[in-house]
């Protein structure tokens, strides 16, 4: 989606949290908040959704004329709880403050603080987790607060593992930048190289060939496939069922060794470059198909003995709840979000690459919120992507596929800003992208990740230790897409 | 008991690396090569000065600054190249893909392809130095990993290592969660600020002799994420693993490596 005066709403900075919480109020919800230049100038750009529509408000922000004080505005969070994150991080980042913020402390840099959270009471005590985990993981921080048993609070810090790799994209150009996109959370890498991707073909107004826009949308269910996958043996570990883990990993396996053979790869990069499409399958349709068959017949029949694996049920059911009300507060995404029954979906709100016509046509929803319910749709999910990617390699064979320009529509880069979007494993993401003289000005990236961590300490109610290893796996979360 | 009838199902599936060597197959784009016509073997005056000529257009093909020219010839530095194919595909008569996994090495500058003869014989002394150092693992050998700034991708292909297919438990390897029982640390990501403490934490806790692995090119330069970092910065690595992110079977390979396990090392 392009951004420009036509797409988007200009405010003054502090009626901007008035403006988005009017918003919310008929049904939209908060999607992102991104800091950008403008000449001297800082401009704040609130992303809110409803289904299908996105709308931009922006602010410009006023500046200190001695330049000492850093530019303020009335905080967000005052009245939308889930912008709480995303202005404690652009202050950290931009210095950006937020008057009236609820809870001003650090999130990306370390601080000497003690990060408690309620006063601590008799037989209190809390239990640091990280950045080094016990486990191949990677680097997070978290702060258990607990009896010793029940968890009464988490608290999450991400200055760890901050790489600032949106910087990175400044003046470069966009080729190198799809390589930036790939790496902002590389067990998505196919839902970012979308995500940017599009971006810079909305601001060179190109519509890609259409068997580009299908085999993007295969790599893309592929990717959804082996994260969802992952969830699963990351569960069947933590309840230390050793032949399920050997089992669901090595479907994982299988496919990202399909991977390699649709392009060279097992995360899919180097597929989707802005204009269409990079590399291509070495393997006919036939063959694809057939090993995919072949995958999901073993797998369904392992997942129907592990759904009736007391002890995995058992752990999952009523673990790590989120209600439907807060699942709306936070604006929660992907299987988390859907796992609380909030329906949304970007591959069905607002459909790319191939989805309108080989995609889901409703999302997959659960109801209790808990880690089953999370764990269910991504089951459920994976059955569906299983049939997208068949739809979408028939529709390949339909296709005019001979020479370069049935797969890349060659780009003539302009100038302008656009906000593209994919439905990333984890949910849905955002990238905002500005090209200036055919150089990248700035990026901005919303993982679901980020987005979602928010609200893992509100799923422990009642929860005990035990139980977090399975509802921090059922979140499905990459530190690295959210620790930008 | 259903699960225990599947897991027996397994057996077939698991590689025999390191006792034979294996593979991910022919469209495996596992590392660049510079193409040996071209390379330094070659003493072909007009060869050279042709290349010379191209330097800057060659080095400019490479988004991480992996291809260098100099009057010698073409070279490639895999601890860098995030293998994004753009010299592949400008120059396909210089550059190529390969498919070959073992791509480990014990020295920062064998990671420079082509390698001159010198530095394969530098190789073999380095090799025997890391063998007697880690006599004393041999026969299980526990391995701690620590991100310092990965893009996650990293974290999955370690921990395919504990997949059926390469099962390093069949070997004596196993991951372990405290720093005190480990002999190997496995470290990926560009090295963000904010872990150097922890890493030094862990290293300090390992008992001696400790081998460190940089797993990545992420881990071993930065990659094109933050070019010049890299843990060698953090740390004394022992061995280097490129890739982006390094497969399952390179870091077998490694991890290979530093138990002298491979055929001809015993
Ligand atoms: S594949 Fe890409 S990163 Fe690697 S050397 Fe070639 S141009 Fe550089």
């Amino acid at each position: 989606m392009i951004i420009d005066s036509s797409s988007m709403h200009y405010t003054e900075a502090t009626s901007l949290a008035s403006a988005v919480a009017r918003k919310l109020r008929r049904g939209f919800r908060f999607s992102g908040l991104f800091v950008v230049p403008e000449n001297e100038r800082l401009l704040l750009r609130a992303v809110i959704t409803c289904g299908a529509e996105v709308e931009i408000i922006s602010s410009s922000l006023p500046r200190d004329a001695t330049g000492e004080r850093a530019p303020s505005y009335p905080a967000i969070s005052r009245l939308v709880p889930s912008a709480e994150w995303y202005e404690r991080a652009l202050y950290d980042r931009f210095g950006v403050m937020p008057e009236g913020h609820p809870r001003l402390i650090s999130l990306l840099r370390r601080n000497d603080e003690p990060t408690t959270f309620s006063s601590i009471g008799e037989g209190v005590f809390t239990i640091p987790y990280g950045p080094v985990r016990s486990g191949v993981f990677e680097s997070v921080e978290y702060l258990i607060e607990s009896t010793g048993e029940d968890i009464l609070h988490l608290g999450v810090g991400l200055a760890s593992k901050t790489r600032s790799i949106e910087e990175r994209f400044v003046g470069v150009d966009v080729s190198t930048g799809i390589l930036l996109a790939e790496r902002v959370e590389g067990i998505a890498s196919v839902a970012h190289a979308l995500g940017f991707a599009q971006a810079i073909e909305s601001i060179c107004s190109i519509r890609i060939p259409r068997a580009a826009e299908l085999l993007r949308t295969v790599h893309a269910e592929l990717e959804r496939v082996v994260n969802h996958l992952d969830v699963i043996v990351r569960l069947c570990e933590a309840a230390g069922l050793a032949v399920a883990h050997a089992r669901f990993s090595l479907y994982k396996e299988q496919l990202m060794r399909l991977r390699i053979d649709m392009c060279g790869n097992r995360f899919g990069r180097g597929v989707v470059v802005p204009g269409g499409i990079a590399s291509l399958p070495n393997r006919s349709s036939r063959e694809l198909i057939d090993c995919l068959d072949e995958i999901e017949d073993a797998l369904k029949q392992d997942t129907d003995l592990l759904m009736r694996s007391p002890s995995f049920i058992d752990r999952l059911r009523g673990s790590g709840v989120l209600t439907v009300e807060e699942a709306e507060t936070f604006g929660l995404l992907g299987p988390v979000g859907r796992g609380s029954s909030l329906s949304q979906d970007v591959r069905v709100d607002r459909p790319y690459a191939a989805y309108a016509e080989v995609g889901p046509s409703s999302p997959v929803l659960g109801r209790a919120g808990d880690a089953l319910s999370r764990t269910e749709v991504r089951l459920d999910e994976i059955w569906s992507s299983f049939s997208i990617i068949r739809r979408a390699i028939r529709g390949l064979a339909e296709v005019n596929t001979s020479g370069l320009d049935s797969w890349q529509r060659s780009l003539q880069l302009l100038d302008g800003e656009a906000l593209g979007w994919a439905e990333a494993p984890q949910g849905e993401l955002l990238v905002l992208v500005a090209l200036e003289g055919g150089r990248i000005a700035y990026t901005r990236v919303r993982s679901a990740s980020w987005h979602n961590l928010q609200a893992l300490p509100r799923a422990f109610k009642g929860d005990v230790l035990t139980d977090f290893a399975f509802i921090e796996a059922s979140f499905g979360l990459s530190p690295a897409g959210a620790a930008l | 008991m259903p699960w225990l009838t599947r897991g027996l199902r397994n057996g077939i599936v698991t590689t025999h690396y390191p006792r034979r060597k294996d593979g991910y197959g022919m469209y495996w784009r596992a590392a660049v090569q510079v193409c040996s016509s071209n390379s330094s073997a070659k003493s072909d005056l007009d060869g050279i000065v042709g290349v010379a000529a191209d330097k800057f257009a060659l080095e400019r093909l490479c988004p991480t600054e992996a291809i260098s020219v100099d009057g010698v010839g073409i070279f490639l530095d895999r601890g860098k190249c995030i293998l994004c194919g753009a010299c592949v595909a400008a120059r396909p008569d210089l550059f190529a893909f390969e498919a070959d996994i073992e791509l480990a090495v014990l020295d920062r500058r064998m990671l420079i392809v082509p390698r001159s003869e010198e530095e394969e014989d530098d190789l073999d002394r380095i090799k025997e130095e890391l063998r007697n150092r880690t006599v004393a693992l041999r026969r299980s050998v526990h391995i701690r990993h620590v991100d310092v700034g990965s893009d996650g991708s990293d974290e999955w292909e370690i921990s395919a290592l504990t997949n059926p297919v390469y099962d390093i438990a069949r070997l004596g390897i196993f991951f372990t969660a405290s720093p005190r029982h480990a002999d190997i640390l496995l470290v990926t990501g560009v090295g963000t600020p904010g872990m150097t403490e922890s890493l030094q934490v862990t290293l300090e806790a390992m008992p001696k002799p400790t081998v460190v692995m940089a797993v990545g090119s992420d881990a071993v330069s930065g990659g094109i994420v933050q070019p010049g970092r890299g843990v060698g910065q953090l740390l004394d690595v022992d061995i280097w693993i490129p890739g982006s992110p390094a497969s399952p079977f390179s870091i077998l390979h490694g991890i290979c490596l530093a138990v002298g396990m491979l055929k001809g090392d015993r």
